[in-house]
């Protein structure tokens, strides 16, 4: 597997990709950092950017994006107490009161270390990891594939914050809104409405876009403008041998919880994080001081998200199943450019697999040597008024809408799913699991079609087979997770 | 809780939404061959899609009209900040293969920043300047997409 890490490195190596991964680290951070932006506005934002480019750089400076983005989002919630987010919430409870003490430069760079650490131990374990899980998977028949799907769905919508029904339901919404466009099996074009920029489906970055960036904005508007921005100098950042000692443990504790929480499809980053800082909490002899400044309050959680964040690759790259909303991004990015996540991707495109996962590692790395030195010019960032921010915000979404196809098309359809975006969530429904259902919706429907077809319209083999038997009782559980709070109440 | 409050709670509109979208979908595959569950047709997955959407929606209004407690009140809908946001972004894909990139800009600027909480003319002025000279400096000089600057001219 060290050849494989290596190949990977000879690829991400080479002075031209070095410098997209930094660009995309830079920029990442750098509107990532902006107060009210969160990661995901900023990945939505900026990877038209990275259209332009070939294959592996543009995938490569994805990556540096991502995380930028998630780090900057981190930065935020430290200075400003303004959580990205939910993922950072937790690390805003501790990093905004060591910021208030004083210690805003140790919490920083413990977050930024902390973040290094799992990231490392995350790339190794893709390598260990990848290989035999996409090896197991490539004896996955359409069975189990649509047993894996419906899994990650069903989780996605359950496990995420906000009504589960409501989740569901915004699932088969995006599994719907999948469906537009030609169907490959009959060439007939569904949902086409006679536009003709709706034949090759909905595309990506409009959905994406407008159902993040533009709804987020016009609902942030509406909000109070959330302002307490910590405006002082950082006075030192290092933190002392104290403060690393106090850290490493709660770092490796972290990761480990991260790591887990990682793989598993729907849970995401935002769970690890808490799980993490619960733990800690339990664990530490003077549990009182969480949430007056202490540095395990930070060290914890921020290597738990970024581990969840590395290892959340395993199920997208190796599986094709993008288990958090970013990850579902950063799939859509990645089909944008015909490279297809999934087990056959790693054996017919070992170079861009393992070229992604070497530059997340160097994007991890990038982050730490770029963000210590560079903490000055992001706390200046923090204090750029909202009403500057949005109307840019604005302008990079319809220039990238409309660069994809020079379509105006394009900017209205983006419009037009802010404003639906805008009143789901208004009524409480997250967008997550819509975006997933959106880019697994074709590839399930290909796998189901596949399935009854071999079956002949049998549905036994979803319950025979083992594996997919197993995936279905994974998903019963994650239902009966979701039934029984309700059922306790009553 | 007034009954007229119930039906404009969170669960009862959302379920709405969700079934209007599956009443939708169902009317609009019956234009395709539905096929058997052997043999699905291109119809069958949007079919089912409108079925399982619908029965959400309905279980989201029934919820909202007998349990309104578990959606507290009435959505506070705020029109201004997402029409301002809409209409600099339809302004935008009208005037830009009309006018060009500069005045598509300004317009979505101006359209934009009346969303905003306040609105300062020499803010929003300085901004677009700003701004339009960083996009014209990135996206058409560094990355050379094409787009017509104003009328006739362009960079690439």
């Amino acid at each position: 597997m060290f050849e494989n890490l290596a190949l990977g490195f000879a690829v991400a190596l080479s002075v031209q990709n070095l410098l997209y991964c930094f660009a995309g680290v830079a920029l990442g951070t750098l509107i990532g950092v902006l107060p009210g932006i969160t990661p995901l506005v900023a990945i939505g934002m900026l990877f038209p950017l990275t259209f332009t480019l070939p294959p592996i750089p543009s995938l490569i400076m994805l990556a540096g994006i991502y995380y930028g983005a998630q780090y900057g989002g981190s930065t935020t919630a430290i200075l400003v107490n303004l959580p990205g987010e939910t993922g950072a919430a937790v690390t805003c409870i501790d990093g905004y009161q060591m910021a208030r003490q004083g210690r805003a430069g140790p919490a920083l760079a413990i977050a930024a270390l902390a973040s290094f650490f799992a990231g490392c131990v995350g790339t190794l374990l893709i390598a260990f990891v990848g290989p035999p899980l996409g090896e197991w998977a490539l004896q996955f028949g359409p069975w189990e594939y649509c047993a894996l799907m419906l899994m990650g769905l069903v989780a996605s919508a359950v496990l995420a914050h906000g009504d589960a029904v409501k989740g569901l339901a915004m699932v088969a919404l995006g599994l719907l809104f999948g469906m537009v466009g030609t169907d490959v099996n009959s060439g007939a074009v569904r949902f086409g409405f006679d536009v003709p920029s709706l034949f090759d489906g909905i595309g990506f970055t409009v959905i994406a876009v407008g159902l993040f960036a533009v709804a987020e904005i016009a609902s942030n508007l509406e909000s109070r403008e959330p302002r307490e921005a910590f405006t002082g100098k950082v006075p030192r950042l290092m933190p002392s041998r104290h403060d690393l000692g106090d850290s490493a443990w709660p770092m490796a504790r972290g990761t480990a919880v991260g790591a887990l929480f990682g793989v598993l499809p729907g849970t995401g980053p935002a769970l690890s994080s808490f799980a993490a800082y619960m733990l800690e909490k339990k664990l530490a002899l003077s549990p009182e001081r969480f949430g007056a400044g202490a540095i395990e309050g930070v060290a914890a959680p921020e290597a738990a998200n970024n581990a969840a964040a590395q290892t959340g690759f395993i199920p997208t790259l190796t599986l094709g199943i993008p288990g958090s909303a970013v990850m579902t991004l950063m799939v859509g990015a990645m089909m944008m450019h015909g490279f297809a996540p999934g087990p056959q991707a790693m054996a017919e495109k070992p170079e861009l697999f393992w070229g992604i996962v070497a530059s997340m590692w160097l994007g991890n790395l990038m982050l730490v040597v770029l963000n210590l030195p560079l903490v000055g010019l992001w706390v200046r960032l923090l204090n750029v008024p909202y009403r500057w921010l949005f109307p840019s915000v604005v302008m990079f979404c319809c220039i990238g809408n409309y660069s994809v196809n020079n379509n105006p098309m394009d900017v209205y359809l983006c419009a037009a799913l802010g404003l639906l975006g805008y009143v789901l969530a208004k009524l409480e429904c997250e967008p997550a699991p819509l975006l997933l259902g959106y880019v697994l919706g074709p590839l399930l429907e290909e796998h189901l079609r596949r399935a009854m077809i071999l079956g002949r319209g049998d549905l036994a083999p979803f319950f025979t087979r083992p594996i997919s038997l197993a995936f279905m009782l994974g998903t019963a559980l994650v239902l009966v997770v979701m039934v029984l709070p309700v059922l306790r109440k009553k | 809780m007034h009954r007229e409050h119930r039906l404009l709670g969170k669960d009862f509109l959302a379920g709405l939404v969700f079934l209007g979208f599956g009443w939708g979908a169902m009317h609009g595959a019956r234009e395709f061959e539905i096929g058997t569950l052997a043999r699905m047709g291109p119809g069958w997955f949007p079919a089912a899609l409108g079925v399982v959407l619908a029965l959400f929606g309905v279980l989201l209004m029934a919820r909202g009209i007998g349990w309104p407690e578990k959606s507290p009140g009435a959505v506070a809908w705020g029109w201004r900040a997402p029409l301002c946001i809409v209409a600099s972004m339809l302004g935008f894909g009208f005037l830009v293969p009309r006018l060009g990139l500069v005045p598509a800009l300004v317009a979505m600027f101006f359209l934009a920043a009346l969303g905003g909480r306040e609105f300062r003319w020499r803010e929003v002025l300085v901004l677009t300047l700003v701004m339009t000279a960083l996009a014209v400096g990135v996206f058409v000089y560094l990355l050379k997409l094409p787009f017509q600057l104003v009328p006739g001219v362009y960079l690439v």
